[in-house]
């Protein structure tokens, strides 16, 4: 378990790194924390022949604006448990950031890192599609942005292009009272998820103005539960409403099996991580000033 | 042959921290991997993708383009060297695993060729370019594959696809079956599990300038037993092959075998004339070492009204593997339910069928606790399902059928020491009354709490006529020691048995002092090396202390011995009266009358004038302590308490007890630690840990991502509680534990998911998914309690 | 082949080395830090565990050359002026350790969390070692070395 050979070039800058990108194409790829890549290649999983260290870029910048959150690509995890701001105005980065393996892999990861990489359960991922967030894909000479549900095709799979990077994640934050949570079931502490779902809730006294669902374990992609979001606007997110939505949400998903768990435990879960999910968001909401 | 310190003993039963620890919480400790030799060359093995194929062609045109420096050799190159793990016994099938495959490959991950280049990083660019063309084979996944009427057969000349298939039967099954008021019958399986120490296996060869010398160096548990195998392949002297265990990282009986890989490298070394190194990585380590479990057990219990079981049929079956592993064989494990099925419980009659079963995969061998986790697990269950269905508390059948008596000789004719098992049952009993009331008002409504129990013994520090019997290679039970004491006192114990974190070099040196009254800091004990210790079987089947520590007792008794005598005349007393204590030969009960233990060691070496008429100069003693006919018997009573959340089948284990046996403990620091780490590893064989394969016979678990090891958050700290009852058969009534934590944890936490779902649990392990699957067949219970 | 400096455990070295030289074989063989273990290669045990700039990392899945010109700690750089530090005694004196193989690794990744000044519960110690796997103690004993450590860390500040 040695990896194959590579040329290894540390960029400078982001437009350095993107120049590298168009000079060596889909033979080469980004070095970030590398918590991931590394393994993979250690595996001879993945074989670039060009690694381009971004690690060293004055990337891991948080930024709170209004009705946003910007993270630099190479935030790392630990960051957003850690960052004071975000746990004030958003505390469910912080919340979602320590499902995400382990905290020496916490030190290292990173937010764009993560999100392309990719992998169908990782919870960066999930929270891009949960705050209707996109990011700035950078090339030579230009930046487009990417929203996070068109962003993810597949397992391990964007429509990034192979001469872009990601420099930068943007998440909308609801602007009135609202509460966020994310949950998720694992067989251990730090596993990949067997199902995880987050939940926006906005409210206005005891009804229920916007809801976000995402759910991870549904498909090889983060998925929005919309119906469900929907059918909660004008609602009083109730037991038994937070239990409907759940199931509503889950009853819609394919979801997908595999020696962890049944299409069925998925989906079940789904539903019932949903349920608490919404209820706790909806609590927090009502408790926000 | 009951032995007894001669005086109180000052360090046997005490918390003496470890010796060894200082260098091995600084990095100091060297492992094989450590281990760097000039000129040595990095070996990489090609292995099987296929799970069964005919191999077609082995094409190196590639390699040798693109790496001109770098060796190659194949099956065709090594001959018929092999991996030859046969017994005579009746319905053997005999196989031979090639060192590398020749005509054909049985799993994935079997060595097919054998790469060498002077670095560890290039030689796996070098291997991928060896090119394998396969025919494939219809792949035999699975028992019911193997056995169905057709099914190709795994090797040459055999009828069926069984290692071996045999019965042990005692007393009169008919008649128990006939007297029965009920007939139970339950079938139970265990997963397929792989050992994982956390230092995979490694080997390095490398003769002598002279090409007489051969030195291997290897991350084993049996280093002796190691040493006679290689020279038996390699057609070698056996004095001049040294087999050395450096630092060993771990081992639980994957360690305990001879492999391919080490006659490979032995055989390279001398081919090549050049050290050659092969470290094995993890995903090697998990798809090609060996593997554990995968048994599936038929039990019917026959029982009267009153829930006293007159008879029990079993059928063992397990999942063995692709060959059968030496010295333990493909009839290792279920070899051992079949002979441990009865286990703590006075049963009349006993008739059990065992099967192992050639599939194409990874070979099982033998890992902490042999066949007993699974023998328990059924074991265990099957007495909670008798004492539902018949209405008991689960503790009361337990006691209506338990051994009150001892020495007691069991259905098969194994005799049992004497052991704690019904105390054990009332201490457990009062231990988690306050869990089984909660149990039983639960305060949640989504929250279920379970609590259950797993009763067993463990057969321990077995001598050689259990080997004898078994026809394996091990053939025999003893264990032997080195000790030696030096001009200035300080003494020398060579163990032959091989330590990787049982903490020998500790007890071994507390059991030493006390005989020679010095301090067990005055006492190095070496061990894992051919050259220094006299010949062992090695580190297996819980009998390093008893055996190993017992022969190290013995050795130094005669030391303690000699120096009393040259005492006794420099003091003029008869020798009955002197003690040794506080680095002193002393008159009990004068202190003015004394000599220092140094002054005597060094007239028995540098000063021998001083030694009484006719007395040989020396202070060196070997001892050899075979271990009791049918072993001594360690009981152990486990508990689990789980919260089952029931929507989302989730399972958390709260509290984990054990009341232990273990006889006289010599320190008791480290039983709790062997205890709690068996323990763990049981519940990983309850919760997490599965190797699993796909129907053609590819590996899915290949890496810590998908084999899920136990990890911290998900444990409680374990609670370990002693019953001390000395064996009568043992040097100084020491019982082996090393494996007995991993035996119990299993059946205790299914037991434990039963109690809180009122649905039985018949399969490991209990992953969530399958708690969900429970839950949905949910129904109140008959009968509660633990 | 590439030039880089590390500096390990207070001792600055210039090296060449081909860039796919894991960050654990280098200062293994170019450092002798054989305390360094590798435990699955992947990212997923914690053997490798060692000190970046003051940080752990796992350096099965570091490159040496990401590491240039940065300080290295690994476990033979924890004792100071003779003495073991608080967690390598703790580990003693508790017995969070059996077979060794994992245990620089964890005293690595722990070390920071003893130093750093709360008193945490026995979940967050558990939860501060979930990327580290040891396979021989069952982790009581290095929770209770973790708790001694800590212990002894208080005792000392308060003096």
């Amino acid at each position: 378990m040695k990896p194959s050979a590579f040329k290894y070039v540390r960029a400078g800058s982001v437009e350095h790194a993107c120049a590298l990108l168009a000079e060596h194409g889909e033979d080469a790829r980004l070095l970030a924390g590398g918590q991931s890549l590394v393994a993979m290649m250690n595996l001879r999983l993945a074989r670039p022949s060009v690694l381009i260290d971004i690690g060293r870029l004055a990337l891991a910048d948080i930024a709170i604006g209004t009705g946003s959150v910007r993270l630099g690509a190479l935030t790392r995890h630990r960051m957003l448990i850690e960052h004071l701001g975000l746990r004030r105005m958003a505390p469910v980065f912080g919340e979602t950031a320590r499902y995400i393996a382990h905290p020496t892999i916490r030190n290292h990861g990173t937010a764009g890192g993560s999100v392309a990489h990719a992998d169908p359960t990782a919870e960066i991922p999930g929270l891009l599609v949960l705050l209707d967030g996109h990011v700035d894909a950078a090339s030579q000479g230009s930046v487009r942005q990417i929203q996070g549900r068109e962003l993810f095709r597949g397992a391990f799979s964007t429509s990034l292009k192979p001469q872009e990077m990601i420099s930068a994640l943007h998440f909308r934050i609801p602007a009135g009272r609202w509460g966020g949570n994310f949950l998720e079931l694992a067989e251990r502490v730090g596993d990949f998820a067997l199902a995880a779902v987050g939940a926006v809730v906005e409210r206005d006294g005891e009804q229920v103005t916007g809801a976000r669902i995402v759910l991870l374990g549904a498909e090889s992609v983060p998925v929005r539960a919309s119906a469900a979001e929907a059918s909660l606007v004008g609602e009083r997110l109730t037991e038994s409403v937070a239990a409907q939505a759940g199931a509503a949400a889950a009853a819609a998903q394919r979801c997908y099996g595999d020696v962890r768990a049944s299409a069925g435990y998925r989906r079940h879960l789904l539903s019932e991580l949903t349920r608490r999910a919404l209820l706790t968001a909806y609590a927090r909401a009502g408790a926000a000033a | 042959m009951t032995d007894r310190t001669p005086h109180q003993p000052r360090f046997v039963g005490a918390r003496i921290l470890r010796l060894e620890d200082p260098r091995l919480v600084s990095g100091q400790a060297r492992h094989v991997d450590d281990l760097v030799l000039p000129g040595m060359l990095h070996l990489r093995l090609v292995r099987s993708q296929l799970a069964h194929a005919t191999l077609a062609s082995i094409d190196v045109s590639a390699l040798h383009a693109g790496f001109p420096d770098a060796l190659v050799f194949t099956g065709q190159d090594i001959g018929a060297l092999g991996i030859r793990a046969n017994s005579d016994l009746p319905s053997v099938q005999p196989c031979v695993q090639p060192i590398l495959a020749r005509e054909r490959v049985r799993f994935v991950g079997e060595p097919v060729a054998a790469v060498l280049t002077t670095d560890s990083y290039s030689v796996e660019d070098a291997a991928e370019t060896v090119f394998v063309d396969y025919d494939a084979l219809p792949v035999l996944a699975d028992i019911e594959t193997a056995l169905a009427p057709g099914a190709p057969a795994m090797f040459e000349n055999w009828r069926g696809n069984l290692f071996i298939e045999q019965s042990r039967t005692g007393g009169d099954i008919a008649a128990a079956r006939a007297r029965a008021r009920h007939v139970i019958r339950r079938t139970y399986r265990n997963q397929r599990q792989a050992g994982v120490p956390m230092e995979c296996r490694g080997v390095i060869a490398a003769l002598d300038p002279t090409g007489r010398i051969l030195t291997v160096w290897s991350s084993t548990q049996i280093p002796h037993l190691m040493r006679t195998y290689l020279a038996q392949e390699l057609n070698w002297q056996e004095n001049r092959i040294h087999v050395i265990a450096p630092e060993v990282g771990g081992g639980f009986g994957v360690k305990g075998h001879v492999f391919a890989e080490d006659v490979l490298v032995a055989w390279l070394a001398i081919r090549t004339r050049r050290p050659i190194k092969w470290i094995e990585d993890r995903r090697e380590h998990l798809i090609a070492s060996i593997h554990a479990r995968e048994h599936v057990h038929v039990l019917e219990a026959y029982v009267t009204a009153e829930g006293k079981i007159l008879g029990l049929k079993a059928d063992i079956t397990v999942d063995v593997g692709a060959y059968s592993v030496w010295p333990f064989t493909a009839a290792s494990d279920p070899g051992m339910v079949a002979k441990v099925l009865p286990g703590p419980y006075d049963i009349a009659a006993y008739e059990a069928t065992y099967r192992a079963v050639a599939t194409n995969k990874c070979p099982i061998g033998t890992y902490r606790g042999v066949g007993r986790p699974a023998a328990v697990f059924s074991q265990e269950r099957l007495m909670n399902e008798i004492a539902i269905e018949l209405g008991i508390d689960p503790i009361t059948l337990r006691e209506r059928n338990l051994i009150g008596q001892f020495p007691y000789t069991n259905i098969l004719g194994y005799t049992y020491d004497k052991g704690s098992y019904a105390e054990s049952l009332v201490k457990i009993r009062e231990l988690v009354a306050p869990d089984v009331e909660r149990a039983r008002k639960p305060e949640k409504p989504h929250i279920r709490i379970g609590v259950g129990l797993a009763l067993f013994l463990e057969q321990t520090a077995h001598g050689t006529p259990d080997f004898v019997r078994r026809r394996s290679p091990i053939e025999t039970g003893y264990e032997s020691a080195k000790v030696e004491m030096h001009p200035d006192a300080t003494v020398s114990v060579d163990s032959g048995l091989q330590c990787h974190g049982q903490g020998h070099e500790t007890t071994f040196a507390q059991l030493v002092a006390d005989q020679l009254g010095i301090l067990p800091a005055d006492i190095l004990v070496r061990h894992g090396n051919t050259v220094t210790s006299p010949y062992s079987v090695g580190t297996w089947g819980s009998r390093g202390i008893t055996l190993g520590g017992g022969a190290a007792h013995r050795a130094a008794g005669i030391i303690r011995d000699k120096l009393i005598a040259i005492a006794a005349q420099h003091l003029q007393a008869r020798p009955e009266t002197i003690e040794l204590a506080d680095r002193q030969a002393r008159v009990k009960g004068d202190p003015t009358r004394a000599i220092g233990v140094e002054t005597l060691a060094r007239w028995a070496q540098r000063n021998v004038e001083n030694l009484p008429p006719g007395m040989e100069p020396g202070l060196i003693a070997i001892s050899f302590v075979d271990g009791p006919p049918d072993g001594s018997y360690t009981n152990a009573v486990h508990a689990a308490v789980v919260e089952i959340d029931l929507s989302t089948g989730q399972i958390k284990l709260k509290r984990f007890v054990v009341v232990e046996d273990c006889g006289t403990i010599v320190n008791p620091m480290i039983v709790d630690g062997q205890v709690r780490g068996g323990v763990v590893q049981g519940i990983g064989s309850a919760l997490w840990e599965h190797f699993v394969y796909d129907k053609d016979g590819q590996p899915l678990t290949t890496n810590f991502a998908d084999y899920l090891l136990p990890s911290a958050p998900g444990l409680p700290d374990i609670e370990v509680h002693h019953i001390q009852t000395p064996s009568p058969v043992t040097p100084l009534g020491m019982k082996g534990l090393g494996e007995g934590g991993a035996i119990g944890p299993a059946a205790a936490i299914a037991n434990a998911v039963e109690n809180a779902l009122g649905v039985p649990v018949q399969e490991t392990p209990i992953t969530p998914s399958r708690v969900w699957e429970l839950i949905k067949k949910r129904k109140p219970i008959a009968a509660g309690g633990v | 082949m590439m030039q880089i400096t590390l500096t390990v455990n207070g001792v600055t070295k210039a090296l060449t080395v081909e860039p796919r030289r894991l960050l654990a074989d280098v200062l293994r063989h170019e450092f002798g830090c054989y305390g360094v273990r590798f435990g699955c290669s992947h990212g997923a045990c914690g053997c490798c565990t060692v000190h970046v700039d003051g940080q752990p990392r796992l350096s099965c899945i570091a490159f040496a050359v990401q590491c240039d010109g940065m300080s290295i700690a690994t476990i033979e750089g924890m004792p100071k002026d003779g003495a073991l530090h608080p967690l390598q005694q703790a580990f003693i004196a508790e017995h969070a350790l059996q077979c060794g193989y994992c245990t620089p690794g964890f005293i690595m990744a722990l070390a920071p969390f003893v130093e750093r000044g709360t008193d945490p519960t026995d979940t967050e110690i558990r939860d501060a070692m979930s990327g580290n796997i040891c396979r021989c103690t069952g982790y009581d004993g290095i929770v209770a070395a973790i708790r001694r450590a800590i212990g002894e860390r208080k005792r000392v500040d308060s003096d």
